[in-house]
């Protein structure tokens, strides 16, 4: 059967429910986030109300298990579960993470909506065990120990092997052996059904999340700054391209887009512009990459390089506590309240590609750590400190950013508390702190996000069980506050597993992270995965029961 | 000239005409709520639509017989994709001036238990989960069995004829509270308008 992309006509069908409820969207947004009834605590303690109802067990349309926890009227269905075959005869890879639908399509008369979903994996002791797909990036064995320096080789140094040893007088550690395991995988979902998955890019370590293109592409981000090109592999820490057709897809590293423990990246259509987030705890800077390509962009074109940015607080619109700039870019992103805005400014980063440094005595208790070559550079030049930079994803001209970490430990630590969600308004660079975390039943460390096309924010919990019980799917209100959506009821006997067909371990799963929640472009289904032991959901309900 | 004052009667401004293919049966009229679409994919003695509803609303097609679509009940399937969100508990097809010959298949792909019923000129899709993504009538995909498709009985019907088909969705009881709720705030509002108004004058 002939396979045509969507012709506009038939895009206009599909994305129209999405253009209406766009509309009121972006007329809200301007007053969005302006009630929260928790900003004048500083942080949100406990959850708000969802308008969807509260959550109870649902069974799975596909193994009639108990999988997740849902409001009233809505289902769902699992597939591509760790170790299920493919239709390229390999098993499906394990390390479920980011995910976004890249691709929307028409075939016959037939709706395919294709996904890109990333592997978050390390080495693994075969190389048949790692993602092994048309394009593969690093296919070497690795087999030895690598050592960072502090600048200029004076100072500590770190060594990593099958341990971390930051010790000066401890011997080596065991060497790392394995191949780099981790890549991506496409799959096909077709008139509400899952249809099939394939490998579609390998030898890459780390894939945490990404984020899709507009021109129907996914960028796979490493978060790692391993340089295994000594001890028999290459250099990781980059972003590679995926495209919906995996034989397009690009497994030479996007070098210019900076080496750092990337998370997520997320495209302003109207720019090209790739902003992108660093995982690293307080040792982390906000990027974007401004391509040497001319508009329109298309599968390849950040290949031509680009310059690599760091975001520097240019101006302090609101802030709880008095700060001085300096001071603002240092700590201020680490421990904010609700409502706190920041004017961002962009300074040109050098060398994209610097080697990491061990740096000590860093906010938050990181007595010894190792940075990025990018972010020393960025924060020698004064530019503003993350906490853990994770999930980012563009909508209606702003981008929310998720900091899994910032807020207080018990200890009072900066960086080290239940997370926040700011929103940068692309036309002011206005970044501004809409939800914080104050405690773990209203946001347990929230990682990657999505906004859905009716303009509602989900957040994927990756904070384990926390008080809560279990980890979840959040949704925010109008006002910016959580709400519970969604939550994991994974506790498999081996007869249920078993009687499903699958393969995975028995045992209770509830404190698995949730990642890659996106929706395809009509809003009806939202995708998610469950990291561990690796599973994917089609949910389908009465979304306009509420703001998602 | 006819289907101009079609529309006036149903009130809705919408007025779209498919490029039908020169045989086979022709839709000759839409009407359905703004923002409702749909794609014709009619051939030679088959009635075969994509009905993509934004908005929660009756729609109805017109359709004519051709001389291709003689000699036997007409076969009919349909794709309903359910942009607007909320759930529907039933959905109701209704015939003028032709029956169901046969009540083929439903396919929900969020809903196993969907299934449909009826005789005459009326068959009545029902869901035991209100269905929020959509459904097959029939089988467009051209799937095979289990899928079936349904049959119209045009037998009283000549070349150059027409019959309708007229489509229902009953929301779920939440939402039909919801919406009678908000039927009874605006008939309020339009009270105290009214009242305000006569005040005035």
């Amino acid at each position: 059967m002939p396979l045509h992309r969507f012709s506009p006509a038939r895009r206009t069908l599909l994305k129209h429910s999405g253009a209406i409820a766009a509309t009121s969207f972006i007329g809200t947004m301007g007053a969005l986030y302006s009630r929260n009834a928790f900003a004048a605590t500083g942080k949100q303690l406990t959850p708000a109300a969802s308008p969807y109802g509260a959550v109870a067990p649902v069974n799975d349309l596909t193994t009639g298990l108990p999988l997740l926890q849902l409001p009233a009227g809505f289902s769902y269905k699992s597939y591509g579960w760790t170790g299920d075959m493919m239709a390229d005869d390999r098993s499906t890879p394990s390390n479920h993470d980011g995910m976004a639908v890249v691709e929307t399509r028409r075939v016959g008369r037939s709706i395919e909506h294709v996904l890109v979903r990333n592997h978050e994996r390390g080495l693994t002791s075969t190389l048949d065990a790692a993602v092994q797909a048309d394009q593969n990036y690093d296919q070497g064995l690795i087999n030895g120990i690598i050592t960072v320096f502090s600048p200029g080789g004076v100072g500590p140094r770190v060594r990593f092997g099958a341990t971390t040893v930051a010790s000066q007088t401890a011997p080596d550690p065991a060497p790392l052996v394995g191949y780099a395991g981790g890549g991506t995988s496409n799959m096909v979902f077709r008139d509400g059904n899952w249809h099939s998955s394939t490998s579609s890019i390998g030898g890459t370590l780390g894939n945490c999340a990404g984020g899709p293109t507009p021109w129907g592409s996914w960028l796979t981000c490493e978060e790692t700054i391993a340089d295994l090109s000594g001890i028999g592999g290459e250099k990781h820490g980059y972003v590679f391209e995926t495209d919906s057709n995996r034989a397009d897809s690009i497994a030479t590293p996007i070098v210019e887009m900076g080496r750092f423990s990337h998370e997520a990246v997320a495209v302003d259509p109207l720019t090209g512009y790739v902003y992108e987030t660093e995982d690293n705890r307080n040792l982390s800077a906000l990027y974007r990459f401004v391509p040497n390509a001319p508009l329109p962009l298309s599968n390849g074109s950040l290949q031509t390089g680009g310059t690599l940015q760091a975001a520097r607080i240019k101006t302090i619109i609101n802030k709880a506590s008095a700060a001085t700039q300096d001071q603002a870019n240092d700590v201020g992103l680490l421990n904010p309240d609700i409502g706190d805005e920041y004017e961002l400014e962009w300074v040109d980063i050098n060398d994209p590609d610097a080697s990491p440094v061990v740096v000590q005595a860093q906010p938050g208790g990181v007595s010894i750590g190792v940075m990025s070559g990018p972010t020393y550079e960025a924060l020698s030049k004064g530019c503003a400190r993350m906490a853990r930079g994770e999930g980012i994803w563009h909508a209606a001209g702003k981008m929310f950013i998720v900091d899994t970490a910032s807020g207080l430990d018990g200890s009072s630590r900066p960086g080290r508390g239940e997370g926040a969600v700011w929103v940068l308004t692309l036309a002011t660079m206005h970044l501004k702190a809409i939800f914080v975390s104050g405690h773990s039943s209203a946001g347990n460390n929230p990682d990657n996000v999505t906004v859905s096309p009716r303009g509602g924010v989900i957040l994927c919990e990756d904070g384990g069980t926390g008080s809560a019980g279990a980890a979840r799917l959040l949704g925010l209100n109008p006002a910016g506050e959580s709400y519970v959506f969604c939550r994991n009821n994974m506790n498999l006997t081996a007869a249920q597993i078993s009687g499903a067909g699958k393969t995975v371990a028995a045992g209770s799963y509830f404190g698995s992270e949730f990642a890659g929640a996106c929706f395809e472009p009509s809003g009806r289904v939202l995708f998610v995965n469950i990291q561990t032991p690796g599973l994917s959901f089609a949910i389908n309900g009465p979304w306009a029961k509420g703001n998602l | 000239m006819k289907l101009r004052k079609l529309f006036c009667i149903a009130g809705v401004a919408l007025a779209a005409f498919a490029s039908s293919p020169a045989s086979a049966v022709v839709v000759t009229g839409f009407s359905s709520a703004a923002g409702n679409t749909y794609m014709d994919f009619s051939d030679d003695g088959l009635v075969s639509f994509d009905l993509d509803l934004n908005r929660p609303s009756g729609t109805t097609f017109n359709f004519r017989i051709e001389s291709e679509d003689m000699g036997g009940p007409l076969l009919f399937n349909a794709v309903v994709n359910n942009l607007f969100g909320s759930g529907i508990s039933r959905f109701v097809l209704t015939l003028s001036n032709a029956t169901f010959d046969f009540i083929g298949s439903v396919n929900a792909p969020f809903d196993a238990g969907a299934g449909a019923s009826g005789s005459g000129s009326s068959a009545t899709i029902s869901f035991p989960t209100p269905d929020a993504f959509g459904f097959e009538i029939g089988d467009p995909l051209a799937v095979g069995l289990p899928e079936q498709n349904w049959r119209i009985n045009i037998s009283n019907l000549e070349e150059g004829d027409s019959f309708s088909l007229r489509l229902q969705q009953v929301p779920e009881p939440g939402s039909l509270a919801l919406l009678l709720g908000a039927l009874a705030a605006a008939g309020f509002a339009h009270r105290r308008t009214a009242n305000r108004h006569r005040h005035v004058v």
